[in-house]
């Protein structure tokens, strides 16, 4: 007669009981409708945080629905990490087994803030989550900074070799020129150098796309130097990247004595374990830095310049940059120095410039409350200011920095928020029948939007491997749109 | 008589060998130690001698979401572990590139290590790894 286990934890018995008064008419309990939860993104946030969400239905019925704008999921997973860090990438099994568990469904090709109004999800979900990242590029504002061909943001340029639609026809031009500049030392312009640099044979058997690859291959890139405003002890790449530069084949590192000549045994042995270990790594470099005999690329670091203008006729040819200083001396290993400038100006030649200098998110419905300087989503501990049901996780919800670890560990938490939530009776409307993925994919469908289900992927990731296997490659992405939706609505391989 | 008494010895020395050999490659050995999750909750596990700590949190089947995210490949910092001191010690070195992953972990400590990296031995009987609980609590 009891259709359902019966359960021990007391506040949920307490829940589904007050659930059932209202929905039930009959003289037994009816199972109480379940709690339609949707996250919108399906990056690693939106991904880790449904896995740990999941531990709700042992206690209570729960669906969980993973929206995704493109007609693909794991956002930076696929899009971002480079195409030499397949292990980052091993993240995408434990997605896939989140992704088909029963009560989760993937839907992709759906934009929110576009196709459907954040609000109208209300009527679908009891729940919503915000995850979607940030996914635009922080600009310079510098003279010749948008008017010169082959001024990239690394978020293109990455884009461009990560196979994102929208950046198929970059077109960056690495035969005319032996120079490379980026502006920025953090993980991304790590990994941007490391493409221009490494040997193409290395970079064949990724999944970085043919058209990159054919491309890479007529570079005449032979330097590359990061520019940072401030010093050596506020660089924000970390130590794997930067021994992963040194150690590149044929790659010689080219770091200044001088740079590193206020920096004592003092200094460092008051620095915090990760900043000690890579600042050690650094000054070992700048000793051992005429080893390589054979190397035929260099990388260099340039600190303590502020980016002023972009010089070039059509096409760039130099950068000026501004000298800065610390402000404060006695300060030189704070990594939250301020600098100033010097006035001193100094030109760059140079035949490509990327500009990695961050990233930040969205306001995707104006009745989203957002701060717009920070490119977050205003929150409390993830609760959406005035938005009750609302919560956001992720660089959406904290800004646009850390690794798959930030994540994985904020996920614990803000699911712990919300299943207190839910528990605490703070979610009014949790009695009510809501259709989830069903309403909403009828909604779509209504706009002229087919959505995109987690068996349709698989038919284009299987056509996309296949592809990468005959290459020797992992896979071949496909870069266009209309061809990926098509292949994902083919029913033969 | 002599060949009996021949064949005798053959097949002891051979069964001691045998029996030598059983005790000495481990082969499917398990030894008892203990996991504690984020929620500090205590978890027996049995850990295949051979195998290391991160395929052990696994085959236990023990619920630590995002765990072990890289598979092993020292790419992340989320099968981050604490041992006690005296049992630490005892462990080889992290390799340099253990370490630069280690350096990125939430709530390092002296005696963190990753579980993907310690392989388990028979002397290891009755340890506990500590999952460190999320620092993130206090935002």
């Amino acid at each position: 007669m009891l259709t359902h286990v019966v359960r021990r934890s007391f506040t949920s018995c307490l829940i589904r009981r007050s659930l059932s008064t209202i929905s039930s008419q009959s003289s037994s309990p009816s199972p109480p409708p379940p709690i339609r939860i949707c996250v919108v993104g399906s990056g690693p946030a939106g991904f880790y945080l449904t896995q740990n969400l999941l531990k709700l239905h042992q206690s209570l019925p729960v669906t969980i629905d993973i929206l995704e704008k493109a007609p693909v999921p794991f956002g930076l997973v696929r899009y971002g990490v480079a195409p030499d860090h397949p292990e980052v990438k091993n993240v995408i099994h434990t997605f896939t087994k989140i992704a088909e568990h029963e009560h989760v469904r993937f839907i992709g090709n759906i934009h929110i803030g576009h196709t459907v109004r954040l609000q109208e999800l209300q009527q679908f979900y009891h729940i919503i989550i915000l995850a979607y990242g940030s996914s635009v590029e922080r600009t310079l504002n510098i003279p010749g900074e948008t008017s010169l061909e082959n001024v990239f943001s690394a978020k293109d340029f990455v884009g461009w070799y990560n196979g994102v639609p929208e950046n198929a026809q970059l077109r960056p031009k690495l035969d005319g020129t032996d120079c490379a500049v980026i502006i920025g030392m953090g993980n991304v312009a790590l990994d941007c150098a490391r493409i221009l640099l490494s040997p193409i044979d290395d970079l064949a058997k990724t999944d970085i796309t043919d058209q990159a690859l054919d491309i890479l291959r007529q570079s005449r890139i032979r330097h590359v130097i990061l520019v940072g405003r401030r010093g050596p002890m506020q660089v924000s790449f970390t130590i794997k990247e930067l021994r992963e530069l040194t150690k590149l084949n044929g790659v010689q590192s080219m770091l200044k004595k001088e740079d590193f000549q206020q920096i004592d045994q003092n200094m460092i042995d008051k620095l915090e374990r990760p900043r000690k270990r890579l600042t050690e790594l650094m000054l070992k470099t700048v000793r051992t830095n005429q080893t390589k005999d054979h190397a035929e690329r260099f990388w260099y670091l340039k600190f303590w310049r502020r980016p002023r203008r972009i010089n070039g006729k059509t096409m760039v040819e130099s950068v000026d940059f501004e000298y800065t200083e610390p402000v404060d001396r006695q300060q030189f290993a704070n990594e939250n120095l301020f600098v100033k400038e010097n006035g001193t100006i100094e030109t760059v030649p140079c035949g490509l410039v990327i500009k990695s200098i961050g990233y930040y998110g969205v306001q995707i419905d104006p009745w989203l409350p957002f701060d717009k300087e920070r490119g977050i989503i205003l929150n409390h501990q993830n609760r959406i200011d005035d938005r009750p049901g609302f919560y956001c996780t992720g660089w959406i919800g904290r800004g646009a920095r850390g690794v798959i670890v930030e994540t994985t560990t904020e996920s614990h938490t803000v699911a712990k928020r919300i299943m207190d939530d839910i528990e605490q009776g703070r979610l009014q409307n949790l009695h009510d029948v809501k259709s989830g993925g069903d309403g909403l994919i009828s909604l779509a469908k209504s706009r002229q939007v087919r959505c995109i289900s987690y068996d349709d992927w698989k038919k284009l990731d299987a056509h996309e491997t296949k592809l990468g296997l005959s290459k020797g490659k992992p896979r071949e992405k496909i870069l266009n749109i209309d061809k990926m939706l098509e292949l994902t609505s083919n029913s033969n391989s | 008589m002599r060949r009996n008494l021949l064949s005798l010895i053959t097949r002891t020395v051979f069964n001691s060998n045998f029996v030598f050999q059983r005790y000495s490659s481990n082969a499917n050995q398990f030894v008892n130690v203990k996991v504690i999750d984020r929620d500090q909750k205590p978890i027996d596990a049995k850990a295949k001698v051979g195998s290391n700590m991160l395929d052990v949190i696994l085959d236990n089947k023990i619920d630590i979401d995002g765990f072990g995210a890289c598979e092993g490949t020292l790419a992340c910092s989320t099968c981050h572990v604490i041992l006690d001191s005296e049992n630490y010690k005892t462990l080889p070195e992290p390799v340099e590139e253990e370490n630069d992953m280690l350096d990125l972990a939430f709530g390092l400590t002296p005696t963190s290590r990753l579980a993907c990296q310690i392989i388990v031995e028979p002397r290891m009987k009755d340890w506990v790894f500590v999952v460190p609980k999320d620092v993130n609590d206090q935002r």
